[in-house]
């Protein structure tokens, strides 16, 4: 699967260890056009680099855009998910980053410290394939063409 | 002679006096618990029984006569002398585990039980000391093992998610990208993994709510119970238009129940008595309540298949399903749950059927005055 590999033009940050969850929404995304300007990275640690343009991507500056929307699993290895959010939506530079937490966790405790510290919207993978691909193309429509942010440059 | 009957009655008297004495006398020294007793006026000890010193390790020589505090074992405990003060003005009062250190130096937690009563003129304190050590050990390894499957159970029922969710995405893409190439055997055995992955699906969910029914908290109210199973059998029944179902509500008593879980008990016997009636024209469900004992005893009776009483000890056995996989779809834990979650509630649940003539399922919950 072809990735995005200029990471300085990047709508969509996926957060995601599973190799084949990384397949599947690829593919939901490309089908519905929002494939292009995505990246995706491992593990918390290397989402807290890319976001904060640290470690390996250094070269992305302050000045790199942010994400339009940052799509996050939480269970993931090194830095957890819970972790990348609560540090992103505390920070001033990237705290307007919509971030949806993609998880198959329906625990309760989750649902509610995602919403504690300010994720935007919270889905619980569905198996099904087709629900599972119905709830990317809905998150990647709306984040990526329907939310106006407050720095929308076009 | 006059003075000598009266001698001898005082004397029965007293001999009655002994005896009850020496029955008093035993009770106290053989008592499994601790018993201190404290003159209240000079804050002395009066007396210990064999059990407490035991327990603490002190000989009734080194604590008689010394007051409450004087003894290393209470020097601690809340500072024994708020511990009087409290007493003067409430009568009584109770600690559940309260640390104590014994004479050489070992924590144990115990019951603390005090209250202030008069003999004669003089007021005395009774210490009831029940050493819960062991009990709470046991206590706390039964939580931690909880915790442990409770762990358990969530990250398996995540992780066997993920994969689940690959074979059906891949065999998804398999139809859509490879239609063409598939013949109608390779459409069927793609439709035979998509059914399996619905069951598996439903599974995990079922282990899931088995493993919480049993250990989340609580939180009961008194509710109708013919409104929660009038509006969870509307539900139901909305799966399977198709269907002929008669269902005839008795009178059902309200009920004091967690609603969430007890909508799940409704929802688990319903479903199954729609289930099992499928291949009737029409399914006939009574639902009924009467009151035995001060239990309320609630029943759902079908005119399906019905089960052979022989295996009725199976029924409620996770995982034990009394009918051929794939005549009727289910994932033999529903019952499991269902009994959980009404034993959580004081009640007790059971079945009777005949094959081929229907099934009664019942439960009971305490009944609300």
């Amino acid at each position: 699967m072809e990735r995005n590999t200029n990471f300085k033009e990047v709508d969509i940050l996926l957060v995601e260890d599973d190799p084949n969850d990384v397949e599947l929404i690829l593919r939901t995304l490309k089908k519905y056009n929002f494939g292009n300007q995505v990246y995706v990275v491992k593990d918390g640690e290397e989402a807290l680099e890319f976001i904060f343009g640290t470690g390996k991507y250094a070269e992305r500056t302050a000045s790199s855009k942010n994400p339009k929307v940052i799509l996050l699993d939480l269970k993931l290895p090194k830095v957890s998910g819970l972790e990348v959010l609560q540090k992103v939506k505390a920070d001033e530079r990237t705290k307007e980053i919509p971030i949806v937490v993609i998880t198959s966790s329906k625990e309760n405790v989750d649902l509610k410290e995602s919403y504690k510290f300010g994720v935007n919207s919270y889905v619980i993978k569905p198996i099904k394939f087709d629900d599972f691909a119905a709830a990317i193309s809905q998150v990647g429509l709306y984040w990526m063409v329907l939310n106006k942010s407050t720095h929308t440059d076009d | 002679m006059k003075n000598n009957k009266v001698k001898q009655s005082e004397l029965e008297d007293f001999k009655k006096i002994a005896i009850a004495e020496e029955r008093y006398r035993k009770l106290f020294d053989t008592a499994e618990d601790g018993i201190l007793l404290i003159d209240f006026k000079t804050e002395k000890i009066i007396d210990a029984n064999a059990h407490l010193l035991g327990v603490l390790g002190y000989s009734l020589d080194e604590i008689i006569g010394k007051k409450f505090w004087e003894i290393g074992t209470f020097r601690d405990i809340q500072s024994a002398k708020v511990l009087f003060e409290e007493l003067q003005f409430k009568g009584s009062i109770r600690h559940e585990s309260l640390p104590l250190l014994t004479k050489d130096g070992q924590e144990i937690e115990v019951e603390f039980v005090s209250s202030v009563y008069s003999v004669g003129t003089v007021k005395t304190i009774q210490c009831n000391i029940r050493d819960i050590t062991k009990r709470n050990k046991i206590a706390n390894e039964v939580d931690k093992s909880r915790k442990d499957l409770e762990a358990f159970t969530y990250s398996v029922s995540h992780d066997l998610r993920a994969p689940l969710r690959a074979i059906d995405g891949f065999s998804k893409i398999l139809v859509e990208e490879y239609t063409p190439k598939l013949d109608d055997e390779g459409k069927r055995i793609i439709s035979v993994i998509g059914q399996s992955i619905s069951l598996m699906e439903k599974l995990i969910d079922d282990l899931l709510i088995l493993s919480r029914t049993g250990s989340q908290p609580m939180t009961t109210q008194e509710i109708e119970m013919s409104d929660m199973a009038k509006v969870v059998f509307e539900e139901l029944k909305k799966s399977v238009p198709e269907r002929k179902i008669t269902v005839n509500f008795g009178v059902l008593p309200r009920a004091k129940v967690d609603p969430i879980l007890m909508r799940q008990v409704w929802a688990n016997l319903l479903s199954n008595a729609i289930k099992f009636t499928r291949l009737r024209e029409e399914a006939i469900i009574d639902i009924g309540c009467k009151t035995e004992n001060n239990m309320a005893v609630y029943s759902i009776k079908d005119n399906g298949v019905g089960f052979d009483m022989q295996y009725v000890g199976k029924l409620f056995q996770i995982f034990q399903q009394l009918h051929a996989r794939g005549a009727y779809e289910g994932t033999g834990v529903g019952l499991a749950i269902t009994k959980r979650i009404v034993e959580r509630h004081d009640g007790k649940v059971w079945a009777e059927g005949k094959v081929d003539e229907g099934a009664t399922f019942y439960f009971t919950l305490p009944a609300v005055h």
